[in-house]
């Protein structure tokens, strides 16, 4: 049964996406699948090497990864699942947590999920940043500013280091504002979010209206 | 954007419409749950200065309030009526939360359940006595509920969150008009960014204070009040 299925993973990923997928090339084809920071590669390295998966999950992996990029909701959740029969890693546990926020807007299992997704990675800035977003929508600004405060923190282990640190620091600002009305520091994380990110028009924008308020 | 029609009682009884967009058919319906909520939650000269809830409660059934007011019986939320005047023994209870709304700042809530309740599973296995876990957590601000504790949950709100949750539901409407949304995902989650604004955005219906200010100050007159009739009529109750 397992090798049935095992063949017909092998010829769909052959058919669809013409890779050839062996026992000797699937970690290193997974890695460049992912093309990501050089902590998550590290991350999956370090994973792969602890668990010893088999290519049966070197394929799931890269179906997933193709479903994921794809944003084809019916198969990530399908590789999602047949992939629960492996110890659980970051990239699909976060890659679900996603789907439930962006998807169908189930804000507290998205919780759960980045939640995991800061077990499997701790200080992981890319989890930090979208609990930060999580609470803010939750109305609970108080974890929101210390999600992405960490997230600051942590911003070298996420994809694009400098846009999360700057999206985190404009949404700290945010909080300052609505919440404090804390202006001095509104300014300060106004500042230090364009410093990380020159062109970003909406850091641009809040800073000139503060600066009119002043 | 689901497009609905809501209607509430004014104070002469009569019905007031209203149209809205709202990003799922849920947080539509719960806005009419949420003024009923409210409206059991304000004193009438019909029953003598009492809240319909509290008349409820001291004659253990609706009929007097549904008497008093008749015209309820013919209103299209007559039924909603029925499902949260039908107070048991339950509603003493600390699981009697998960059934409340959390009005106008949890709106686009999904059911929430005890077995969400992390903090009360915490407490549950921290404290010897199940009178102390819940003792603790009716008082804790809680993620459920937009950091409302669920006492305040509990008691439910009043005049000034009617109000306010005709003004949100007209704000996100004109916030909203003429857009269109890929997922269910992200039409709730513009609506919840815009109810993350409005919340602070001083308004007028609560004399210039912030909404969520007005609405915490009013849950906790209505807490206090709740609890006082309560104690006054030797109710024994997991929220006082």
């Amino acid at each position: 049964m397992a090798k049935k299925s095992l063949q017909r993973y092998l010829a769909k990923i052959g058919k669809e996406f013409d890779v050839v997928l062996t026992e000797e090339n699937y970690k290193e084809v997974i890695l460049e699948e992912v093309e990501s920071p050089p902590a998550l590669l590290d991350y999956l390295r370090d994973y792969m090497e602890k668990n010893e998966p088999t290519l049966e999950w070197g394929c799931l992996m890269f179906l997933f990864i193709k479903a994921d990029e794809e944003k084809y909701v019916p198969d990530i959740e399908m590789y999602y699942k047949l992939l629960a029969r492996y110890p659980p890693n970051w990239f699909t546990e976060v890659g679900m947590a996603e789907l439930q926020l962006r998807y169908y807007g189930n804000i507290f299992k998205a919780r759960d999920g980045f939640f995991k997704g800061l077990e499997l990675r701790p200080d992981n800035a890319h989890c930090h940043y979208n609990l930060g977003f999580i609470y803010h929508l939750l109305g609970v600004f108080n974890k929101s500013f210390e999600h992405y405060e960490k997230a600051v923190i942590n911003h070298q282990t996420a994809n694009k280091p400098k846009e999360l640190k700057a999206r985190s620091l404009y949404n700290l600002a945010v909080i300052k504002i609505s919440v404090e009305r804390d202006y001095e520091e509104v300014e300060r994380h106004l500042k230090e979010a364009l410093a990380a990110m020159p062109r970003y028009p909406e850091a641009k924008r809040a800073l000139k209206q503060l600066r009119r308020w002043k | 954007m689901r497009r609905g029609i809501a209607s509430g009682d004014g104070e002469s009884g009569t019905l007031q419409h209203f149209n809205f967009s709202f990003p799922t058919k849920e947080s539509a319906e719960k806005v009419g749950l949420i003024q009923i909520e409210c409206y059991l939650n304000i004193p009438a000269t019909e029953l003598n200065n009492r809240t319909p809830y509290e008349d409820v409660v001291r004659n253990k059934s609706a009929t007097n309030f549904f008497n008093t007011f008749p015209v309820i019986k013919e209103a299209p939320l007559f039924e909603y009526y029925q499902q949260i005047l039908s107070l048991s023994e339950k509603e003493f209870a600390y699981k009697s939360v998960y059934s409340k709304t959390g009005g106008v700042l949890n709106i686009f809530n999904l059911q929430i359940r005890e077995s969400m309740d992390s903090e009360l599973k915490t407490l549950f296995s921290r404290c010897e006595e199940e009178k102390e876990a819940i003792r603790l957590w009716k008082d804790r601000p809680s993620e459920l509920w937009s950091n409302l504790p669920p006492k305040l949950v509990w008691a439910g709100g009043g005049k000034i969150e009617r109000e306010l949750i005709l003004d949100f539901s007209q704000y996100l409407t004109r916030m909203v008009r003429r857009k269109e949304f890929d997922t269910r995902g992200d039409a709730l989650i513009t609506a919840i960014q815009h109810l993350r604004v409005w919340q602070f955005q001083p308004n007028e219906i609560c004399s210039g204070m912030a909404p969520i200010n007005a609405i915490i100050k009013e849950r906790e007159e209505i807490y206090k009040r709740k609890s006082a009739f309560f104690k006054e009529n030797h109710i024994e109750c997991d929220f006082v």
